[in-house]
């Protein structure tokens, strides 16, 4: 898809992302982080389902279905998302090289989503030692997320 | 003697076993668990669709 021009770069994230640095969780689909060539586009995500639909990946609602995998393209979405993608690992799945939201990010990116599940995902990753409660404040600093760290600090750290 | 605190100890050292799998083995074992659960969930809409009475199949063998 790069290469096709129809994203200008990926990388995975959510839930199949964290498992690189903590136990296996129960997920049902995968999320990849997209820059779109096109962001002005209204129908933004139209070139990345055309071109799955082309190579007989086929839209089904809000995912598309790759091998047994649902998966979710997002766009990036805000600075934090943005800056997330741009430092995105290259890790190694099996000898395939695949792009990978880093363990800091992911965090903040579920901090700043602040559903019960992604709670569990940033205790997840602290717990795993994959970032350090420190490295998760100073990004939270500098996306605006610093209330939203002090809550879940107090509410599950600071016992 | 509780062996309560052995046993917490044991279960925390397993589980820290799984979390250093490998990120494949960990994919791998998230799939296992998607497989079950499309299976747990066609063998209860085949449940279902069974106990659902058929609208045009009379219910009462009499009335055949």
């Amino acid at each position: 898809m790069c290469v096709a021009g129809v994203i200008n770069n990926y990388a995975l994230f959510g839930a199949a992302a964290q498992m690189r640095y903590t136990e296996a969780v129960a997920t049902l689909d995968a999320d990849v982080l997209v820059s779109v060539a096109h962001p002005e586009r209204l129908d933004i995500l139209a070139p990345i389902c055309e071109f799955c639909a082309a190579h007989g990946y086929m839209p089904e609602g809000e995912v598309i279905q790759i091998g047994s995998w649902p998966v979710q393209f997002v766009p990036v979405f805000n600075q934090l998302t943005r800056e997330a993608l741009e430092k995105a690992e290259t890790a190694d799945f099996e000898g395939i090289p695949f792009r990978v939201v880093g363990a800091a990010y992911l965090a903040a990116i579920a901090l700043s989503a602040a559903r019960a599940k992604d709670y569990a995902r940033v205790l997840a990753l602290l717990e795993s030692g994959s970032v350090a409660p420190s490295e998760l404040e100073a990004l939270a600093q500098r996306h605006g997320l610093l209330e939203a760290w002090k809550r879940f600090k107090a509410r599950f750290l600071d016992e | 003697m509780s062996d309560t605190p052995n046993l917490l100890q044991r279960q925390a050292a397993w589980q820290k076993r799984r979390a250093a799998l490998s990120w494949a083995d960990k994919i791998r074992m998230v799939e296992a668990m998607q497989r079950t659960l499309r299976q747990l969930k066609n063998s209860g809409n085949r449940m279902r669709a069974s106990r659902t009475p058929d609208p045009i199949k009379p219910q009462n063998s009499e009335n055949a």
